[in-house]
């Protein structure tokens, strides 16, 4: 086995086993060998999308999915610098948020992870984000995606008030928007008209990309 | 024969009546009333006076105190931000150290917990022993994860357990002093609030081993005052289940992601079943006509010979419609 490959084979199994120093080195050693940066994110993708995977199954939990992201987040900060010099293409730009009056990130924090690993470009907006908030930064980041987590019932709301801002500000073709959250469902989601619903990290992350593959068929709106 | 007489019968697996009935009514309650969440988890009196009403208004067979579960982070010295709308909700997080001192049963019983244990007195000298008086206390883990942060006792799952069990144990202690507290001020029962022991956060073996006894202890100490313990886990808690049956509560709360009838298979007669009509979208926004139709499917298929009460899979949102809150009351079959 090649070291490129015994190094990519070791990030993986140190993303899965949440091993921040071994994610790290490894990341850096496979770009010290001469390994392209995209050699790395692949490396990260298929390791976070098996713990998707694995995470939806309920063979692990939150606690390994979190120390799993850690582990994949001390690797991106080795590979950004790389990247920035031979960026590579990304699916889609989406900018996350937790709802206007929720500040519960845990999830959010989740999904930002997976949709990253995935190969989105992902901003986040961070919690308590007001409607405006979300539809400004959409404008301001060029974003394809608004992606809503909210854990409270209470607070779901902001949801359907993003969509109505998209609306009233013209710009519901050019931006969709993407729910979950514990309370919230695929009724919630038809309800209030958003265009996808994820019930946990790697259906949101599938739904990510069902929306990017629907806008680039021929004639889809996206005006 | 009473509520209260009903809920006891139901939770020893003895034919009652008629199904038990009790939803959480709290936040519901506050908005009949005209006054705001805030006012309610301040004001041992607005509260009583709120929920008072609601059980004169729909006549449930038990009735539950507010569900706040940033009273005991907010007494153990979280930062928390106020709403007119909702609870209290955490806003800086605690460093885990603070949750290894010495003092946190007397810390504990601080802040806003006593509006919560004079709301329990004030309700039980208003009912007697005519209506079960509940109060609601956060469990340990969900004490943890409200006061240092979810993501902090998510990773301390992983790289300090031995830090994180031992935090576990002092909250645990820590919870027993509220339950003791409502239980002297009249309460009949205690439902323990462990919405972050859901299966998707805490994987069984990590109940097992961590929790599990913790949350038996707990139940024990209840029935040690002759209380009804119950145990309530929000969200998808399916693969928990069979250790959630050895927990020694009494009741096991249960939010809708559950298939009652498939939990009874799981559990057996190990452990009563409450809930679990979905309070997202069928309560506050179904018609009272789906409302009965389910509450009265779940009653004939877990109601006879006891063991069920019927209840919301949590907490009734504050705009949920009284007709749709009368239907669910009004549905319990014999």
């Amino acid at each position: 086995m090649s070291d490129r490959s015994t190094l990519t084979a070791a990030l993986e199994a140190a993303v899965e086993a949440g091993d921040e120093a071994g994610a790290a080195s490894a990341a850096s050693r496979l770009l010290e060998i001469g390994a392209a940066p995209t050699i790395v994110t692949g490396a990260l993708s298929r390791a976070m999308g098996r713990l998707g995977e694995q995470f939806h199954r309920l063979d692990i939990f939150v606690p390994d999915l979190l120390i799993a992201a850690d582990a994949f987040e001390a690797a991106m900060a080795v590979v950004e610098p790389a990247l920035r010099n031979s960026p590579r293409g990304s699916k889609g730009t989406i900018g996350i948020g937790v709802v206007e009056g929720d500040v519960h990130t845990l999830g959010k924090n989740l999904v930002r992870v997976m949709l990253a690993a995935d190969g989105f470009e992902v901003h986040d907006l961070g919690r308590d984000v007001n409607a405006a908030a979300f539809v400004d930064a959409a404008l301001e980041r060029r974003a394809d995606i608004i992606a809503m987590s909210a854990l409270m019932t209470t607070t779901m709301d902001c949801m359907k008030n993003v969509v109505g801002l998209l609306v009233s500000r013209g710009l519901r073709g050019r931006v969709r928007v993407l729910v979950g959250g514990a309370p919230v469902t695929q009724a919630y989601a038809y309800e209030i008209g958003a265009d996808g619903y994820g019930e946990d990290a790697s259906e949101a992350v599938a739904a990510a990309n069902r929306l990017m593959t629907m806008w680039q068929r021929p004639g889809a709106d996206r005006s | 024969m009473t509520g209260l007489e009903r809920v006891r019968r139901a939770v020893r697996f003895q034919p009652t009546d008629r199904v038990p009935v009790a939803p959480l009514l709290g936040a519901h309650a506050a908005a009949l009333a005209g006054i705001t969440y805030e006012a309610a988890s301040a004001d041992p009196t607005a509260q009583a006076h709120a929920l008072l009403r609601a059980v004169e208004r729909y006549r449930p067979d038990a009735v539950f105190t507010l569900m706040d579960l940033s009273a005991e982070p907010e007494a153990l010295g979280a930062e928390v931000t106020a709403s007119a709308t909702r609870s209290r909700i955490v806003t800086r997080h605690l460093a885990p150290e603070a949750l290894l001192a010495d003092d946190l049963e007397r810390v504990i019983l601080t802040a806003r917990v006593p509006v919560f244990v004079d709301t329990v007195r004030l309700l039980r000298a208003a009912l007697g022993d005519t209506v079960m008086v509940g109060a609601l206390v956060s469990g340990p883990l969900t004490a943890a994860a409200n006061a240092v942060g979810i993501e902090t006792v998510a990773r301390m799952l992983r790289r300090q357990r031995e830090k994180l069990a031992d935090m576990l144990e002092r909250l645990t202690k820590a919870c027993m002093a509220v339950a003791s507290a409502h239980l002297e001020a009249g309460a009949h029962g205690v439902m323990v609030l462990e919405p972050c022991a859901t299966s998707g956060i805490l994987g069984p073996d990590d109940l097992s081993s961590l929790l599990l006894a913790r949350l038996q202890a707990l139940a024990e100490h209840i029935r040690r005052y002759d209380g009804i313990g119950l145990l309530h886990i929000c969200g998808d808690c399916r693969a928990s289940l069979p250790g959630l049956a050895d927990s020694r509560f009494d009741v096991l709360s249960l939010d809708a992601p559950v298939d009652l009838p498939q939990a009874r298979e799981v559990v057996k007669h190990r452990i009563a079943l409450m809930g679990n009509l979905d309070v997202r979208h069928l309560l506050p926004r179904g018609t009272p006509e789906c409302i009965q139709e389910a509450a009265m499917l779940l009653a004939r298929e877990l109601g006879s010979g006891g063991g069920y009460i019927l209840s919301g899979g949590c907490e009734l949102p504050p705009e949920t419609p009284m007709e749709n809150v009368r239907q669910m009351v009004q549905a319990r079959v014999a």
